[in-house]
């Protein structure tokens, strides 16, 4: 069930009348039960065998926090214990005794965090390399994974979420309970875990949310609330239209020119990439705007996936906007702990003894630059096992890594011209250069690393304007009319952009729309909503198609 | 604490660790620089840091900082 089907919209409906009916008493131990009957339907209907790798991953990683738990509170006691004994007894342990017995202990929750995510990643690359896929299955992994390294890190904030009733900690005793787990009840709750994970609306293409950001919402019981309803539907409403309106059409084009690489050179090469970019922006941010609406309409907020990313001015900046929660993903849980690992650490030192003086800098930078490769080759596999995603991951690395040591270049030449660098258009240049680049990078993602080199060399070599007049862009599958309804909508996207960013200063272009007359407001939601019934892509004749990021 | 202080002054000259509150939460720092500070820091003061320790509420401020590698060298 697509989240731009009809049964889908059926099926939403139903939820929020039912989450809503739900008497005010019970709203806090039957909503998100409810919510997590709806996901296990939904996931169910992506085919039943999926539900059994989300089930191992559910059960793994909840014994492992169980486990991990259950070490972290046998050593508060037993220190508790110890402490309680009078000094000159001979039973009470000295410091490094008790010193041992903690990284013996330590050492044991080490074990359940390896053997859980050695089991989880196992699948994972097992499905990756099989030919079947399992949907959203990364994004589900992603998930707990951060949920069970959260809790070995002792990141108790957990318990908020855990813990609808908690609340901060206030005397000292209580904040040793709060980090020795007494307030950790609500975790021995599997099914609470179960919907965390599982939660329809990230279920399948993120974002990667963490436990203490969106959890304590999930379990709250959420009252009605009108405004952030209604902002909800809208925000469901934008997804949809860019979905359907202009990735989904776009989309018979792209797939056209992808299919037949060795046909479609030169300037149709360098249209595919374009192509591209509107495709999976539009498609992407599309479904996380339907996944985040969804959740304002049931009052659990999400972190945003995505801030203007095609205004990022380099490539470092271009990451830290597109598809943020799955870069701070390997942030936190890759480049910070492989970057202070004591191998690494040593490495830094060595280095630093070898090219000390002159070299001290770079011997600094050399182990952050190594790491930095090792997440992006990360972040590759997590695409897929193949040499393109390898090589695209790499590449993102690479450049971000030359781009750092050119740092000190960019700031003399800013110094040097510093009008030029302030102007607009030098702005612009960077913004246009940003997004080029990035074509370029993503197209490893549509063809064999081969046929991708291929394709750009084709762009210098094989040129013409005479190939695009004669065939011109219908041979695509899209007529002229499809052009410009895509124009259409593209131009819509831009406006939005201009108000939110020139007149709103980023502020919500919903809450400015909420404020002007009901009927230039109705026009509007009139004008997306026909919008996407007239010209969305669906119905007889089209198979609706699924959203990109669901298969990685 | 001066030695820490001389260590960040060092590696960015431009930033006002004195007073600067949110190091981290503001993007003063970002995640390279926040990467070989650490790895100076470690040398610097012969610790290792765990990977739990690598929260903002740790590296937001200096004192926060110099807190934190006390805890660690003990």
């Amino acid at each position: 069930m697509l989240f731009t089907t009809v049964e889908f919209l059926i099926f939403l409906a139903i939820l929020f009348i039912a989450y809503y009916l739900i008497p005010k008493r019970f709203k806090k131990t039957l909503q998100w039960k409810l919510l997590l009957i709806a996901s296990v339907f939904f996931y169910y209907l992506t085919g039943v065998g999926n539900l059994i790798y989300l089930g191992i991953t559910i059960v793994t990683t909840f014994i492992g926090a169980l486990l991990i738990d259950w070490l972290n509170r046998r050593q508060f006691e037993f220190i508790s214990a110890n402490k309680a004994k009078p000094e000159d007894s001979p039973e009470r342990l000295p410091k490094d005794a008790l010193k041992a017995y903690k990284k013996v202990n330590k050492n044991k929750r080490l074990w359940v965090l390896v053997i859980c995510l050695l089991l989880n990643f196992g699948m994972l690359t097992f499905v990756k390399v099989s030919p079947f896929a399992i949907l959203g299955i990364s994004f589900y992994i992603f998930r707990s994974v951060s949920f069970l390294i959260d809790l070995h890190r002792g990141k108790f904030k957990l318990t908020e979420g855990l813990n609808p009733d908690y609340e901060e900690p206030k005397t000292n005793q209580a904040k040793r309970d709060v980090l020795h787990g007494r307030q950790f009840n609500a975790i021995r709750d599997f099914l609470k875990f179960a919907l965390y994970v599982s939660f329809f609306p990230v279920l399948l293409q993120g974002p990667i949310t963490r436990f203490d950001e969106s959890g304590t919402a999930l379990f709250k019981g959420n009252c009605f609330d009108f405004r952030k309803f209604s902002f909800g539907i809208q925000r469901i409403l934008w997804g949809v239209f860019k979905k359907l309106v202009i990735a989904d059409r776009l989309a018979i084009a792209l797939i056209t020119l992808i299919q037949s690489p060795e046909q479609y050179r030169g300037i149709y090469a360098l249209m595919a990439f374009f192509f591209y970019a509107i495709v999976l922006y539009a498609d992407f941010t599309g479904g996380i705007d339907i996944t985040i609406g969804i959740g304002q309409a049931l009052g659990i907020p999400m972190k945003e996936n995505f801030v203007k990313p095609f205004f990022a001015r380099n490539i470092a900046e271009y990451w830290r906007r597109w598809h943020i929660t799955m870069g701070t993903w390997f942030r936190d849980y890759l480049f910070y702990p492989f970057s202070v690992c004591k191998p690494m650490l040593k490495f830094g030192g060595a280095l630093r003894k070898r090219i000390g003086g002159i070299g001290n800098n770079l011997a600094r930078r050399i182990p952050v630059h190594l790491a930095t490769l090792v997440a992006w080759f990360a972040t590759g596999i997590w695409h897929g096992i193949s040499w393109n995603f390898i090589v695209w991951g790499l590449i993102n690395g690479v450049i971000i890594v030359i781009s750092t040591e050119l740092e000190p270049l960019y700031n003399r030449f800013n110094t040097k011209f510093p009008n030029l660098v302030a102007s607009r258009f030098y702005t612009g240049f960077e913004i246009f250069r940003t997004f080029w680049l990035m074509n370029l990078i993503r197209s490893f993602d549509l063809y064999s690393v081969r046929t991708t080199v291929g394709l750009h060399l084709s762009i210098f070599t094989d040129f013409s304007w005479g190939q695009f007049t004669t065939y011109g862009v219908s041979t695509l599958g899209l007529q002229m009319e499809d052009y410009i309804v895509i124009g259409a909508a593209l131009l819509v996207l831009f406006i939005s952009a201009y108000i939110k960013i020139k007149l709103l200063n980023d502020g919500s272009v919903r809450e400015w729309l909420a404020l002007k007359p009901m009927p230039f407001r109705f026009t509007v939601y009139g004008v997306l909503l026909f919008g996407v019934i007239i010209f969305g892509v669906y119905g007889f004749g089209y198979d609706a198609q699924q959203f990109i990021y669901t298969q990685f | 604490m001066e030695k820490l202080l001389k260590i960040l002054t060092d590696l960015h000259p431009d930033v006002d660790f004195v007073n600067e509150k949110a190091l981290i939460d503001d993007n003063i720092i970002d995640s390279f620089d926040f990467m070989t500070t650490i790895g100076e820091i470690c040398n610097e003061f012969d610790i290792e840091m765990p990977a739990d320790k690598l929260v903002p509420e740790n590296f937001n401020t200096v004192e926060a900082m110099y807190a934190l590698i006390q805890s660690l060298e003990d």
